[in-house]
């Protein structure tokens, strides 16, 4: 199998090129559609073979970090999720869109390799619909895989950033829990995304509060949403300060809470900010040439991505070959 | 083959007697075959334990001993002279280690403890009568030394040695001659200037009789042992001969290439340099790196200003063979770097420095001539906030795990002189941990520094941002752990107390000479409490910085310990050369070369001789570590004190009938 090695905190680790699980999301896949849009446009243009599983399920990461199902339950959940990616004929490596679903497989996959009672537990009760864990499942984030890429997408770009300026936003779950593992090997100030645009030809901007919360906090932005506001108020200060253009990021969380509630915080805030917010897959894939709206799925977005959008188009590097 | 075996239990003065019934083992020893005797004493390591030992073998007419003991780590050597006093041979000594292997790892189980106990002894019984003779060789005393590292543990150990009329070889891998200390301003606790204490003692060396300094050098190559190393020095070449040179300084007022300032760590210094006023030899020297005549070929200002006539384009690199005796290794340390740690923002915010880019804005010669200033926009910062255990203390894989012991003094001594000399009227903060001041004296300068009116928060920062108005502060985010509050401290200029790393010459150093290094990349002492100035190799000793983090007190006393520890060495003239060593059966050696290749110290050459191809073990440098014996696999080669019938001996009898 085609695999290339990424620089992480210690050494580098391999990344596949090819095969992939694709590891849906929840708010991803329903508030933002686009992104799945995105990555499946991004892989047909890569050449990727990948697979879309109608059987897998919400990975409930939400729910756990949230405080609302039990550790048990999760991992349970997650012994299914794995039995469906080793019952694969060759599209074995699990791609996640999300942070969180990428941190929380990654643990639930830990604690069963870990603790061989707890697996034959899970075992015993995904048996009852005939699925197994077996421990072979392999787990990767998208933002990985295309930085993995970034030589062949650079080829295919149909336009490139150049001159744009771009305010990254790293999710939480992806560098903070399994940070030896995080791709560019900066895990205290995350850079992946970074490189992703400066790949484009965008310049990744450092703004004070880079490495603040989006405001979100799972659980607190259910019971303790006047300080989840003002942590979110504080991040988009501090980064409308440095004038950006978009605002990439990597989360669905953070996603939707950085572009859902720019236009409510207006008011507490006393200033707008109109920072169009993309993820890193729809940037990608714009960058690639997609359609705006049928593929990179702007018409989800709170904030009117257009103004950014029209700032690519200037800067096309070669003939629109196909759109859509 | 020893057939009177006598068995000596030491109870560690309750290390281990508390934990292991010392009676049953003893009577346990009695039972085993060929054991005539068997004792048990407080402390079998001190005077009257030895006497008893000696005293049963002469009794006994014991002709092999068991210790059962601590870690032959610690007292091996001890009883090894005891059984040479009695005329026995000192290899014909067999420990059983029931302290660290036994009495401490299960102080909480004394039946399996016993159990284990008598384990070990049945199996050092069993080992002990296999034992062979091994004798020393002897060689005459090379009575030079080599002293690797100029700074001031180098420079000492050095003093000290050459007073004592040896001859000393002093190599620096630095243009000049000095290491950290001259850069450092002021020492505490007595706030004296550096300069002044360090300057005298490097024109001493640089004048001693018995000492030669090889600057702009670096160790290459070491063969040989104790009492006969050769080792390798490459004296680089400076382009400019230090003959000549007379230091004036011509040539770097006129040169047009600069560089950062390696010396400074702020500003840039020119491609020609001396790297600071009080330099030894105040020579100049030209960095290949950026000297437009060597990049790029076109240039040569500094050789036709030169008035010495000094400068040589041409002048290569050489290899200086030396003999020594003995070796000391004062290679030093570095600051860590702070930007692996992104969120403290060092290298992204220009106003965050480290506790040695203060001191040398502080020093008058300095490159700001004395002046603090935010390196943003020169002005002089108001507020400064200092955060402690910048990557020291950190079980984060980005951190150090250790304590680097100075970093808490340099920053009162630092906010003191702030406060004292340079801003009186600056508000000081500073964010620590614990502030270990542990010397003399230093718990005195710590309270007036707090009566100075530096304020001291208790938490270790989170991050460090800048602010959003464009004034270049910054932001010190931390939680004041005794009120449990999070605050946030707005500074014009943040300075880090960085961890100390191992210098990357230490590291090289302990590569060449293949002595060990602990977790952290420094030297590791023989034994930290008994032998501290010892490597893991004979006739080499260590001092100062390189060995773990320390102050100058601290290095200049381990210097002069180390140079001690030579000087014994030294006194006598005959190298003793114990064979405990590699050893080719040459009819089995199948000449396949797997030995050859795992030796770490290049001790084994493959010959052609006339029965064939064979390995070849030099006694100079082997150092007995067994990794060939352990790789041979016809079992020709066997370490001589570990032979493959000896150690399955031990095996057979530990895994044997309980």
């Amino acid at each position: 199998m085609k695999q290339t090695r990424v620089p992480i905190l210690h050494g580098d680790k391999e990344i596949p090129l090819d095969n992939y699980y694709f590891f849906r999301s929840c708010i991803m896949s329903t508030l933002f559609p686009g992104v799945d849009c995105s990555l499946r446009f991004i892989f047909e243009k890569l050449g990727c073979s990948y697979t879309e599983d109608p059987k897998q399920t919400c990975c409930s990461g939400f729910n756990y970090h949230a405080d609302i199902i039990p550790w048990e339950t999760n991992v349970t959940i997650q012994a299914r999720n794995f039995s469906l990616i080793e019952n694969e004929e060759k599209n074995k490596n699990a791609i996640c869109v999300c942070p969180t679903s990428y941190g929380n497989i990654k643990e639930c996959q830990e604690h069963l390799d870990h603790y061989p009672e707890e697996k034959e537990k899970a075992n015993k009760i995904i048996a009852k619909f005939g699925k197994e864990y077996k421990g072979e499942a392999k787990i990767y984030h998208a933002t990985e895989v295309i930085y993995a890429h970034r030589e062949k997408l650079k080829k295919l770009a149909t336009y490139s950033l150049d001159g744009l300026k771009v305010a990254t936003h790293h999710g939480c779950h992806y560098t903070k829990i399994f940070y030896s593992d995080v791709a560019t090997g900066d895990w205290e100030y995350p850079i992946v995304l970074d490189k992703i645009v400066e790949n484009f030809g965008g310049e990744g901007l450092d703004y004070n509060e880079k490495t603040l919360c989006c405001g979100m906090g799972f659980r607190h932005t259910l019971i303790n949403r006047d300080y989840t506001r003002t942590v979110m108020l504080r991040k988009l200060k501090s980064m409308k300060a440095t004038k950006p253009d978009l605002l990439l990021v990597q989360c669905p969380g953070c996603s939707l809470n950085l572009d859902y509630y720019q236009k409510p915080l207006t008011k507490l805030a006393g200033e707008e900010f109109n920072i169009p917010v993309l993820n890193y897959a729809q940037l990608t894939a714009l960058v690639l040439g997609a359609d705006p709206v049928k593929v990179v799925g702007i018409k989800t977005h709170n904030v009117d991505v257009m103004p950014f959008i029209e700032k690519v188009q200037k800067n096309k590097v070669k003939e629109v070959a196909q759109v859509g | 083959m020893g057939d009177k075996v006598g068995v000596f239990i030491c109870h560690c003065g309750g290390n281990i007697s508390k934990y292991i019934n010392m009676e049953e083992l003893t009577k346990y020893a009695l039972t085993l075959e060929n054991v005539p005797v068997a004792e048990n004493y407080i402390f079998m390591c001190s005077e009257a334990g030895q006497d008893l030992i000696k005293d049963k073998i002469a009794e006994y007419n014991l002709d092999r001993v068991v210790v059962a003991s601590c870690s032959p780590k610690f007292h091996e050597p001890t009883f090894r002279r005891t059984l040479q006093e009695t005329g026995l041979n000192p290899y014909y000594l067999a420990m059983a280690n029931i302290r660290e292997h036994c009495s401490f790892p299960h102080s909480d189980e004394p039946d399996k403890a016993l159990q284990k106990a008598k384990d070990l002894v049945r199996g050092a019984v069993a080992r002990a009568k296999t034992l062979e003779p091994i004798e020393k060789k002897k060689q005459i005393m090379n009575k030079d030394v080599l002293v690797v590292g100029a700074g001031i543990a180098g420079i000492q150990a050095s003093l000290d040695l050459a007073d004592a009329g040896f001859k000393v070889y002093l190599v620096e891998k630095d243009a000049s001659i000095g290491g950290n200390m001259p850069k450092v301003l002021k020492t505490f606790p007595t706030d004296d200037c550096a300069m002044c204490t360090v300057s005298p003692k490097m024109n001493e060396v640089a004048a001693h009789k018995n000492i030669e300094i090889l600057s702009y050098a670096e160790l290459r190559e070491c063969n040989g042992s104790m009492g006969n190393f050769e080792v390798v020095v490459e004296k680089k070449a400076r382009l400019v001969d230090e003959r000549k040179c007379v230091g004036c300084g011509d040539c770097m007022a006129k040169c047009p290439s600069k560089t950062a300032d390696d010396y400074n760590q702020i500003g840039q210094r020119k491609a020609i340099y001396i790297p600071f006023p009080n330099a030894l030899p105040k020579v100049a020297t030209i960095d290949t790196s950026v000297c437009l005549q060597i990049t790029k070929g076109k240039c040569g200002v500094c050789k036709k200003i030169c008035p010495a006539d000094a400068v040589d384009y041409e002048q290569k690199s050489q290899m200086v063979k030396l003999n020594v005796g003995a070796i000391i290794v004062a290679t030093g340390y570095k600051e860590y770097d702070p930007s692996i740690k992104g969120n403290y923002g060092y290298g992204r915010y220009p106003n965050i420095i480290t506790q040695m880019q203060l001191a040398r804005m502080m020093d008058p010669n300095g490159p700001t001539e004395g002046k603090i200033i935010r390196p943003s926009d020169n002005k002089e910062p108001k507020r400064i906030v200092m955060v402690q255990c910048m990557g020291s203390r950190d079980d984060k894989p980005t951190g150090r795990k250790y304590c680097s012991r100075v970093c808490c003094m340099i920053a009162l001594k630092h906010a003191n002189l702030l406060k004292r000399d340079c801003i009186k009227d600056s508000q000081i903060d500073i964010c620590y941990m614990d502030i270990r001041a542990f010397g003399k004296g230093y718990e005195e300068y710590y309270q007036r520094v707090q009566d100075l009116g530096v304020r001291l928060t208790r938490g270790r920062p989170g991050e460090i941002i800048g602010t959003d108005d464009g004034s270049n502060n910054l932001i010190v985010r931390v939680e004041d752990t005794f009120t449990k509050e999070f605050k946030e401290i707005e500074s014009e200029m943040v300075v880090l107390s960085c961890a100390t790393d191992p210098s990357d010459g230490t590291k090289e150093v302990a590569k060449v000479l293949g002595i060990a290094t602990d977790d952290g990349g420094f030297i590791k002492e023989f034994h930290p409490k008994l032998r501290p100035v010892d490597t893991s190799v004979e006739g080499i000793f260590v001092a100062g910085a390189a060995q773990g983090p320390k102050d100058i007190p601290d290095a200049v006393a381990q210097a002069s310990g180390a140079a001690a520890r030579t000087m014994a060495l030294l006194s006598s003239d005959i190298a003793e050369i114990s064979l405990d060593k590699a050893l080719v059966n040459k009819e089995e050696c199948k000449g396949c070369d797997i030995c050859e290749k795992t030796c770490p110290f290049d001790a084994i050459t493959m010959v052609d001789l006339p029965e064939g191809r064979k390995a070849v073990v030099s006694e100079a440098l082997c150092h007995g570590c067994g990794m060939c014996a352990a790789n041979c696999p016809t079992g020709a080669m066997q370490l001589r004190h570990y032979k493959d019938n000896q150690v399955l001996a031990e095996v057979g009898a530990l895994i044997g009938s309980h």
